[in-house]
């Protein structure tokens, strides 16, 4: 609860005041609601938000839910795979990501549009990065693998029966998939697009290094704007913006709860035991493997291997043959030589597992108090966890810092303070996750424990937790893989021995180093594929 | 009575900092070595990156091995939120701040910094320090024009007015936090020359970018032809990588010097002042020289021998800030907006 509140009441306490600098104090005002809601910008610089972030996430969704579907729903071959492959672009900070799509979609040098005009024989280039497709599409397609794991976790734990009554009944696969599949999964699709949708509202780097010189402007350049380009710096305008944006998101919270208020009815996993069915797929195996490749091909590997030339070329330069000779692993020894890289690396590490344990266990005590016990203050307990959702990464550093700095409480510029910001931040994907798998575990089998003589906490242990494990396992990962990307909030926090790698990428971004920047995002991303096959090889032994 | 000798101890601590700041008797050396002694530690809070910093704190280690150097490196913008967050929190950590000094401006309107002595202020050229002693600068930021040597392929501008030619729409880029640019030449050449080379520079078909890593990459990739405002010493670096830029020495150049400032409630007032002195002093400088900045010790740089500065003054920036800001958007982002 407190984790939560602090940063809220911090927020709106600021957006009655004006800035206080230079001997002036902050004066109470209205001022900063009348220059947002006065000002004609703010309407067009919403709707663009609000596109930008309604396509990306809807792109993410489809892009990500197929394959999720076709993963745990079919038999088709090199399914294993998709797990571990989906992962990696997750680690990838946004800026990194984001400049390899402009080199491969930017109308003047875009690789893909190169290739397209030579081979097609046009006389434009096909692909414009900037523009709002362009921005939809990065975000997009940066987020499906993110909606993959966390459906796939879904589908997996979802007992087959009711689809198998289904095409009993006669129904084709996709009625099965639009009067079933869907409607019972629909607190799965709801809370991820929920996500989606706020790391679209809140997103700051493809905007800026797309939309600016595209024209678009979006509700972040304007926080931005308030606080970075302002003198004084305006917090208080920033904070408005920023409500504006929770009220968004809040009123999608709200449609969330509506749509999942019949908490049985989504229940899948009950007493009886079964093996998930698969669908055979048959002649359609490779229609399913082509989905696959092509998925893989345009979603991970073009970007990576756009990130991997970057980092062993001395400056950006064209994929070509004749530049082949170029060649050097200089950038990946230079990373190295960064004075405090090693305790950036630690840190990270154990930083990320240390608060990715602490959220799934939270969220799974949280979501148990709110589906399972049915208390009368867990509605609002299970809202309290998920609202951090909402606050924009700057807002949760600043009141955080602005906090401890007062506290007798010596954490401030430590490792324990990057803790709690992490855990503040993101709590809601661990009490989303474990929700929507708890929602999923029918009482019977509860109430079979119960009967038996379990108390609530051994229930817990030997009944619900293996049950939601391997959905968890999923949700542990990505927290790692958020939490490593995680910067707004940590630039105010972090101190000389509390580096985290995030703060190290950016700061090589800045110096405009960015082909060590990409080594750096290449061994990320290494650290993080072996992360991911250990906790395969974990899951698979417990099942 | 302890409570109250505290307490006179916190108001004694300002004026302790001001006066070894500025003691300038024979023996000054020895006193703030001494002082530095019993200190041991000293903290660097600097806009400087990590890797650029470090053969500075290096060799300042390696002369004075009695002091340790915890040093917080970062972006100008984010080290000086950190800085103001923590010292309004009471959290006095920093003894030394260095960053474009628009950003030691913000801090010295806080009360934040003390005034100091130090050698390098009889040598440098006046016009480059402060007047008031708040800050001395170790490096120079200096804007000019930058451009891809395969797609500019004549003669590149030889003055500012060249820009406005017809052969130069559509080539140019500039970045869209750049006011300073602009109110720097404001201030050259006055309001009316420069209201009339902005607003038809403004018409030669601006591209327009974020950040000026961003357009540095773009700067090299070819994505952008050329930029009027993109900074000396990145191009000079990354030319040398074999990269097909190059760049032109122009007249007059933007400056936002990187200033280097003591804080009033330095706990290790000493240290700080013997640091200030080594990053300014000749030795000093040829290590900042040596990672590729435009070092401002006179004539450490040969570039800048008879370059014509504009040393930004911050004080113009800050005053009008939103005024400039429109007018930046007005003349040169508005009219190439695509949407």
């Amino acid at each position: 609860m407190f984790i939560t509140l602090v940063p809220l009441l911090f927020l709106l306490y600021q957006t009655f005041f004006t800035p206080e600098y230079a001997g002036h104090a902050a004066v109470l005002t209205l001022k900063n609601y009348g220059d947002v809601f006065t000002d004609p910008a703010t309407y067009l610089v919403l709707k663009n938000s609000t596109q930008f972030a309604f396509g990306s996430s809807v792109l993410a969704l489809f892009v990500g839910g197929a394959m999720a579907w076709v993963t745990e729903r079919t038999r088709t071959p090199g399914r294993q795979w998709m797990y571990l492959v989906n992962m990696v672009p997750l680690i990838l900070p946004g800026i990194l990501q984001t400049m390899a799509w402009i080199f491969l979609l930017s109308p003047k040098i875009g690789l893909l549009n190169l290739l397209a005009t030579k081979a097609l024989f046009l006389d434009k280039p096909p692909f414009n990065v900037y523009s709002m497709g362009g921005m939809i599409w990065i975000q997009g397609i940066h987020w499906a693998p993110f909606a993959f794991i966390t459906l796939a976790g879904t589908f997996r734990a979802m007992n087959p029966d009711l689809e198998e009554a289904a095409t009993v009944s006669g129904a084709n696969l996709w009625h099965s998939l639009r009067l079933v599949t869907l409607p019972i999964n629909l607190p799965a699709i709801l809370s991820l697009f929920l996500i989606l949708l706020v790391r679209g509202l809140e997103n700051f780097v493809v905007p800026a290094v797309v939309g600016i010189p595209a024209g678009i402007d979006v509700f972040t350049s304007r926080i931005y704007e308030a606080v970075a380009k302002s003198y004084p710096a305006n917090l208080g305008l920033a904070s408005t913006y920023s409500i504006v944006l929770m009220i968004i998101t809040g009123i999608g919270l709200g449609l969330y709860y509506l749509a999942t208020r019949e908490g049985s009815s989504f229940a899948t996993i009950t007493g009886k035991g079964y093996r998930a069915r698969l669908i055979d797929v048959g002649k359609w195996r490779y229609a399913t493997i082509a989905i696959y490749v092509f998925y893989v091909l345009i979603a991970i590997l073009l970007p990576l291997i756009m990130l991997l030339w970057v980092s062993v070329t001395p400056y950006s330069m064209a994929i070509s043959g004749k530049n082949l000779h170029l060649i050097t692993f200089r950038n990946y020894v230079e990373v190295f030589n960064y004075p405090g890289v090693a305790n950036a690396m630690f840190n990270t590490i154990y930083l990320s597992l240390l608060a990715s344990l602490i959220i799934t266990l939270l969220g799974i005590m949280t979501s148990f108090i709110v589906v399972k016990m049915k208390l009368r203050g867990g509605r609002i307990l299970d809202v309290l966890g998920t609202m951090p959702l909402t606050f924009p990464g700057t807002v949760v550093g600043v009141a955080l810092a602005t906090l401890y700095l007062r506290l007798p409480v010596a954490i401030y510029g430590t490792v324990w303070i990057l803790l709690i910001a992490f855990v503040t931040r993101f709590l809601p994907y661990g009490v989303r996750a474990a929700n929507t798998s708890l929602l999923q575990v029918h009482a019977e089998l509860e109430e079979a424990a119960a009967i038996s003589g379990a108390s609530l906490v051994r229930t817990l242990v030997m009944i619900t937790l293996p049950v939601i494990l391997s959905g968890m396992v999923g949700t542990f990962i990505y927290i790692v893989t958020l939490i490593i990307r995680e910067f707004p909030s940590v630039v105010l926090l972090y101190g000389p021995q509390s580096r985290v790698i995030a703060v190290q990428l950016f700061e090589m971004w800045e110096s405009a180093v960015f082909n060590q920047a990409a080594a750096l995002g290449v061994l990320l991303i290494l650290f993080l594929s072996v992360l991911a096959l250990l906790m395969r090889r974990f899951q698979a032994k417990e099942s | 009575m302890m409570a109250v000798s505290f307490a006179a101890l916190a108001a004694a601590a300002p004026a302790g900092v001001e006066q070894v700041a500025n003691y300038k008797g024979k023996d000054r050396d020895q006193v703030l070595i001494e002082g530095a002694k019993k200190e041991g530690v000293l903290s660097v809070y600097s806009a400087m990156n990590a890797v650029d910093s470090k053969p500075l704190v290096d060799g300042f280690t390696k002369k004075y091995p009695f002091i340790k150097v915890d040093l917080f490196a970062g972006r100008g913008e984010d080290v000086v939120a950190r800085l103001m967050t923590e010292q309004k929190g009471r959290k006095f950590t920093a003894d030394t701040f260095d960053a474009p000094t628009i950003n030691v401006e913000k801090l010295r309107r806080e009360g934040l910094l003390v005034p100091y002595y130090t050698p390098a202020q009889d040598i440098y050229n006046k016009k480059h320090i402060d007047a008031n002693k708040y800050w001395v600068p170790i490096y120079h930021n200096i804007l000019t024009f930058v451009y891809n040597t395969n797609e500019i392929k004549d003669a590149p501008p030889k003055t500012w007015q060249d820009l406005l030619d017809p052969r130069w729409k559509g080539k140019l880029t500039v970045e869209d936090t750049d006011e300073v640019w602009v109110i720097n030449f404001y201030k050259a050449w006055g309001e009316a020359k420069a209201k009339d080379y902005f607003t038809r520079l403004g018409k030669q078909d601006l591209k327009i970018v974020h950040g000026h890593s961003v357009m540095q990459q773009m700067l090299i990739a070819g994505e952008v032809a050329s930029s009027p405002t993109q900074y000396l010493h990145q191009a000079i670096a990354d030319k040398k990588k074999g990269a097909p830029l190059n760049y032109v020495i122009m007249d007059p150049m933007v400056v936002g010097p990187e200033g280097m400032a003591l804080l009033k409630n330095a706990p290790h007032p000493h240290a700080a002042l013997l640091y200030i002195e080594y990053a300014t002093s000749k030795e000093g400088q040829a290590l900042i020289y040596g990672r590729g900045r435009n070092a401002a010790y006179p004539g450490m740089d040969p570039l800048l021998k008879d370059a014509d500065l504009l040393i930004d003054d911050p004080t113009l920036s800050l005053d009008n800030f939103e005024y400039w800001q429109k007018l930046y958007k007005d003349l040169l982002v508005v009219p190439n907006r695509r949407r």
